[in-house]
């Protein structure tokens, strides 16, 4: 199903529009490069070319949140990699291969204590962890068909007090889905 | 016999399930502020008596069901009542509260001024940024009692 859903900033990670990218108005060297000898000698800070590429959202049931991203958002499944709750899915709209959502399992990270564990697996089932901020140019159907999918509404599409009209859902891990109208 | 760490798991699995109930609790608050809510419908559908709920909610997000549910109250209320065209009564009860008396001394208490004489612009910012300050400095003891 194409979803017509856009996930973060930014045309489908088409990158830097070309007028920024020529590095219009940047000449002079900045400090560091001066000191290094002009090794860098020609480029400037407006030449870098950086796309929003992965976010991630935890999961607490793989399946379950590879169904919700793929069959009611109607994402593409990118990859699959690792087995039983240690999974890493990377999903994202169809037509943008340059933005991708990565599902991964939460507090993987050998570095986070028992206690944080404890408090970010509490914090996901309360609510309050993970959300992302998807836009569509047509909210309405974008909204229907997701409550379609016996998804858990947190808001109906609302015209919002600071410009933009949106609604909101949960995700199967608890993460906050909001979608935004494209104007 | 059962080991020790079976039993903790057990305690766990438990609080989660009873956290993500608190979610979907707080979810359809959000959904729904603008009907007529109240703790003990809320506590029905997820099994809980009116008590039983509202102690939990408190735990887990700081602060009450009802003190949750007139927030979200207020905070449309003054969207409403900031892009004029409706009285006091009428934006009242178009955020589902059923007593202008209770509404008005809550809309008061968050955002300082009484709903008449609220005019947009000259409050800055969304209430929900602004005005919980006080609530949730009285009640992080609670909030913090879900870390330990």
């Amino acid at each position: 199903m194409p979803s017509g859903i856009r996930v973060g900033a930014g045309e489908g990670g088409r990158g830097v529009p070309a007028e920024l990218s020529r590095g219009r108005g940047v000449s002079g060297r900045i400090g560091q490069e001066s000191r290094s000898g002009g090794r860098l000698a020609g480029s400037s800070l407006l030449s870098m070319d950086i796309s929003i590429h992965t976010t991630s959202l935890p999961h607490e049931d793989p399946d379950a949140s590879l169904a919700f991203y793929r069959d009611v958002l109607g994402f593409e499944v990118r990859s699959d990699v690792g087995q039983g709750r240690m999974r890493w899915i990377t999903v994202g709209p169809a037509g943008q291969p340059g933005t991708s959502i990565l599902l991964a399992p939460p507090a993987a990270d050998p570095g986070i204590t028992e206690d944080e564990r404890r408090m970010i697996t509490e914090m996901m089932a309360k609510g309050t962890y993970g959300w992302i901020l998807l836009a569509t140019p047509d909210l309405d159907a974008t909204f229907e068909k997701v409550q379609a999918g016996d998804t858990e509404v947190v808001q109906e599409p609302t015209e919002q007090p600071y410009g933009v009209r949106d609604c909101a859902f949960r995700d199967p891990a608890g993460n906050l889905i909001r979608i935004q109208q494209l104007r | 016999m059962c080991k020790p760490e079976w039993g903790r798991a057990r305690v766990r699995a438990q609080r989660l399930a009873e956290l993500t109930r608190l979610r979907r609790v707080r979810d359809r608050i959000d959904r729904e502020f603008a009907r007529p809510l109240d703790v003990e419908a809320l506590a029905r559908e997820v099994n809980m008596s009116a008590g039983q709920l509202s102690r939990q909610f408190r735990a887990a997000y700081g602060e009450s069901p009802y003190g949750y549910l007139m927030k979200r109250r207020i905070e449309r209320a003054t969207v409403l009542l900031g892009r004029g065209g409706l009285a006091v009564t009428e934006v009242c009860s178009a955020v589902g509260c059923a007593s202008p008396g209770a509404f008005t001394s809550r809309f008061t208490e968050l955002v300082g001024v009484p709903p008449g004489a609220f005019v947009a612009g000259r409050v800055p910012g969304p209430v929900r940024n602004r005005v919980p300050g006080p609530v949730r400095n009285r009640e992080a003891p609670a909030a913090a009692r879900l870390v330990a």
